[in-house]
């Protein structure tokens, strides 16, 4: 048998093909790949349009006027602006009140004073 | 609203595979040596395509097969594992009747000349193609090619010699 012959049998030769089911299997995984991909996609752009929208706002709380509570505060300019009707108002800061301290919550009338032998 | 559509990278890879399933099966079996393996190899061939972005029209013909050959190596370097020597290439009931030995002369070949062998008959690489795939000189392969031709040649000699 010469090369060109042994060659051709290998050719003609019935080389295992993949089974039905293997291929079936294939398929539906690369076809949900490109979907999870996608949808893996739009979730990182909505997650980082939040972060810019919660970002932008600059740590304030932003509310239609009328649904929050007043704060106390004295005369501003821009309290002429925010009286125009249909207008986001900057009410309050998370940031704007500083919680209390131990330090502070501390009574100064309970400490004895400092004395020295 | 229907099922989304996979992306167009996704839709490539779906119509190669329709079209070189029986080359990259071929390939993955000889590798593996059992279907379950194969079909995981295969799969994670696709899987690193898609993750990469690598459309089938940006590779080689053969960049599919090196990869699947990179991933196996570097599992079996892991998991320390022997290759099994079972039968690699099972015979079908759709052998042609000329054939019916060539199975048992492709299993009785060496590892190196049976990758070839399937590389170039069953996938339809070159032999330059191979020698990029398994990362070996081109008059290396060339030689085991030459080498498993007159192996299997005289394997099938001696088949015929036995019959009665």
């Amino acid at each position: 048998m010469n090369d060109q012959r042994l060659e051709a049998m290998l050719d003609g030769h019935a080389w295992p093909d993949m089974p039905v089911d293997a291929h079936e299997r294939l398929r539906g995984r690369v076809a949900a790949y490109g979907r999870t991909a996608r949808s893996r996609r739009l979730s990182i752009a909505a997650a980082l349009l939040l972060t810019l929208l919660i970002g932008g706002a600059g740590g304030y709380i932003l509310a239609p006027r009328g649904t929050a509570p007043q704060p106390q505060h004295t005369h501003s300019a821009t309290d002429d602006v925010a009286s125009a009707p249909n207008r986001l108002v900057i009410r309050a800061s998370v940031f704007s009140e500083s919680r209390p301290t131990l330090v502070r919550r501390t009574d100064p009338g309970a400490w004895g004073a400092i004395t020295t032998n | 609203m229907g099922p989304a559509r996979p992306n167009p990278i996704a839709r490539a890879w779906l119509t190669a595979l329709a079209e070189r399933r029986g080359a990259w099966w071929s390939y993955a079996l000889h590798l593996t040596s059992n279907e379950p393996d194969a079909e995981d190899l295969v799969q994670t061939m696709l899987t690193t395509m898609l993750e990469r972005g690598i459309a089938p029209d940006d590779v080689a013909h053969a960049y599919p097969f090196r990869v699947m050959r990179n991933v196996h190596l570097t599992r079996a370097r892991r998991e320390h594992t022997q290759r099994a020597h079972a039968p690699r290439l099972v015979r079908t009931s759709d052998d042609p009747p000329d054939t019916p030995d060539l199975a048992r002369a492709l299993d009785a070949l060496t590892d190196e000349q049976r990758e070839v062998i399937t590389l170039k008959h069953a996938c339809g690489l070159t032999l330059e193609q191979i020698s990029r795939v398994t990362d070996t000189p081109l008059g290396t392969v060339a030689g085991r090619h030459r080498r498993a031709l007159e192996a299997l040649r005289a394997r099938l000699a001696s088949i015929e010699e036995i019959r009665p």
